[in-house]
């Protein structure tokens, strides 16, 4: 399966993937004029990497904005994180980074891992 | 769950316009595919008539799962989306905040260039009149010296005293002052001084002359200092005349009966200032003693001469002997009255 290689731009944030690590990042503020296709490489990268790959995946999170269109694709990716978690025995971690000064973000973030079963972990960063 | 897969793109499934009606988007509808597979699952459920009470109850279940998955879902979303709108509108209001502080800044800063402006305005104005005090100044001094000594006293010379080979020396008397007092006014007197020493500064303007200074009715000059030139004596005796001349213009108008007496002598002086207060531009020497004797051995409306300026001028002016006379402190000295009218062509006058 390709990696993911998107620059950050003014409405859609940067996207990183690495296979052979099993690394997924997504960084940046997200207001697409269309979320869902945005975002669809992505959802085919963590379903081909749970159907081939079969092994640990770590999901960086770092945004400090989102629409409510983007919001709806972080939930179902989380989703399919969180079936991924159910059927790999935990081979899935995610980290929600933060700015150390934006409550609002920590916040975010905990909203969207509200009621997951797989490891959440939220990390400070200061720019 | 697959979401937001291609395979049956979600305007395809026949709840969308049910749900979204017809403001239907297809990223929209895309978002939503999974509820909306959902929701056709549901519809062909209810449809059916075929199913078993176990089945039935089955799909009732995993409906019901899904449709809690559903408000799980719309909860976050709701409370992300209120977060979200919070930043933005603290976002916006720190702005104007931000914004009113600029403005406040910006509105200091004009007030601060205008009192600036204000400053340099009386500051230039400032600097308008110290040149026009210090035009004044040095106006006052050229008055007083001549430009080159004026010069150098600025420039920090403190003992000015120079050396002059050649110049010819001039000094007048009133004759009648005397007579005079006893009839008008000592201010009347001063006055009638001013006004014909007035005249004589004006001439000035005409001739390479230097006034050194008046001593009461007397009025001293002298030619060839602070600039040397060679015709010194020819100009000295030029502006005796010319003095004369305006002196018989005042006696005309004014009806005073007074008259002059010029001495003039020719030599080397010593020309500078002593002292730091009240000082003049004044000579020193043998030729200044017997120029003043020319003049107080004198004769009123004449101008006497020394032998030296005779021999000066004597192709240039007519002049007649006075013969020897005794100079106090000279001793016989053979002295002549300088008459006038010029005998020589110009190729005489300069040299």
């Amino acid at each position: 399966m390709n990696d993911i290689l998107l620059t950050k731009t003014t409405t859609t944030p940067a996207i990183s993937t690495r296979v052979e690590d099993g690394f997924l990042e997504i960084a940046g503020e997200s207001y697409p004029e269309n979320s869902v296709e945005f975002f669809q490489p992505v959802f085919q990268w963590i379903n081909d990497f749970m159907t081939t790959q079969k092994r640990f995946l770590t999901v960086h999170f770092r945004m400090p904005y989102f629409n409510t269109s983007s919001s709806k694709c972080l939930l179902d990716i989380l989703d399919m994180l969180q079936s991924y978690h159910y059927t790999s025995g935990g081979a899935v971690e995610v980290t929600w980074w933060y700015d150390e000064h934006d409550d609002d973000m920590l916040e975010s973030g905990k909203e969207l891992c509200d009621g997951l079963d797989l490891k959440c972990i939220f990390a400070p960063y200061s720019d | 769950m697959k979401p937001h897969t291609t395979a049956h793109p979600a305007h395809t499934i026949p709840a969308v316009s049910s749900v979204f009606g017809s403001s239907a988007t297809d990223n929209v509808a895309e978002m939503f595919k999974s509820e909306l597979e959902t929701l056709e699952q549901f519809h062909r459920t209810i449809n059916s008539t075929d199913l078993t009470f176990e089945e039935l109850l089955h799909e009732y279940r995993s409906l019901g799962e899904r449709y809690e998955n559903l408000v799980r879902q719309a909860g976050k979303l709701t409370r992300i989306g209120d977060v979200a709108q919070r930043k933005l509108m603290n976002a916006k209001s720190e702005l104007a905040t931000q914004s009113e502080i600029i403005e406040r800044a910006n509105a200091e800063l004009q007030e601060k260039n205008e009192r600036l402006r204000e400053s340099l305005e009386e500051i230039n104005q400032l600097n308008i009149n110290l040149g026009s005090e210090q035009s004044k100044a040095d106006n006052l001094l050229l008055n007083i010296l001549p430009p080159d000594i004026a010069a150098r006293l600025k420039e920090g010379e403190d003992n000015i005293a120079d050396f002059f080979e050649d110049a010819t020396v001039v000094f007048t008397d009133i004759v009648g002052f005397t007579n005079l007092a006893s009839l008008v006014s000592a201010t009347t007197i001063v006055k009638l001084l001013n006004t014909l020493f007035s005249r004589f500064d004006r001439l000035l303007d005409y001739y390479p002359i230097e006034k050194i200074k008046t001593i009461g009715d007397s009025y001293m000059l002298a030619a060839g200092i602070p600039t040397p030139r060679k015709d010194h004596a020819l100009q000295a005796a030029a502006f005796a005349f010319a003095m004369h001349n305006e002196l018989k213009r005042f006696v005309a108008e004014t009806g005073y009966p007074i008259s002059m007496r010029i001495g003039i002598h020719s030599g080397p002086v010593v020309a500078g200032i002593i002292g730091t207060r009240k000082f003049v531009y004044d000579l020193w020497g043998d030729t200044v003693n017997i120029a003043s004797r020319m003049e107080s051995h004198g004769q009123p409306g004449k101008i006497h001469c020394s032998e030296t300026v005779y021999e000066r001028l004597k192709n240039i002016y007519q002049f007649e002997h006075r013969g020897a006379i005794d100079i106090k402190g000279k001793g016989k000295m053979d002295t002549y009255f300088l008459i006038g009218n010029i005998i020589a062509d110009d190729s005489i006058l300069v040299e």
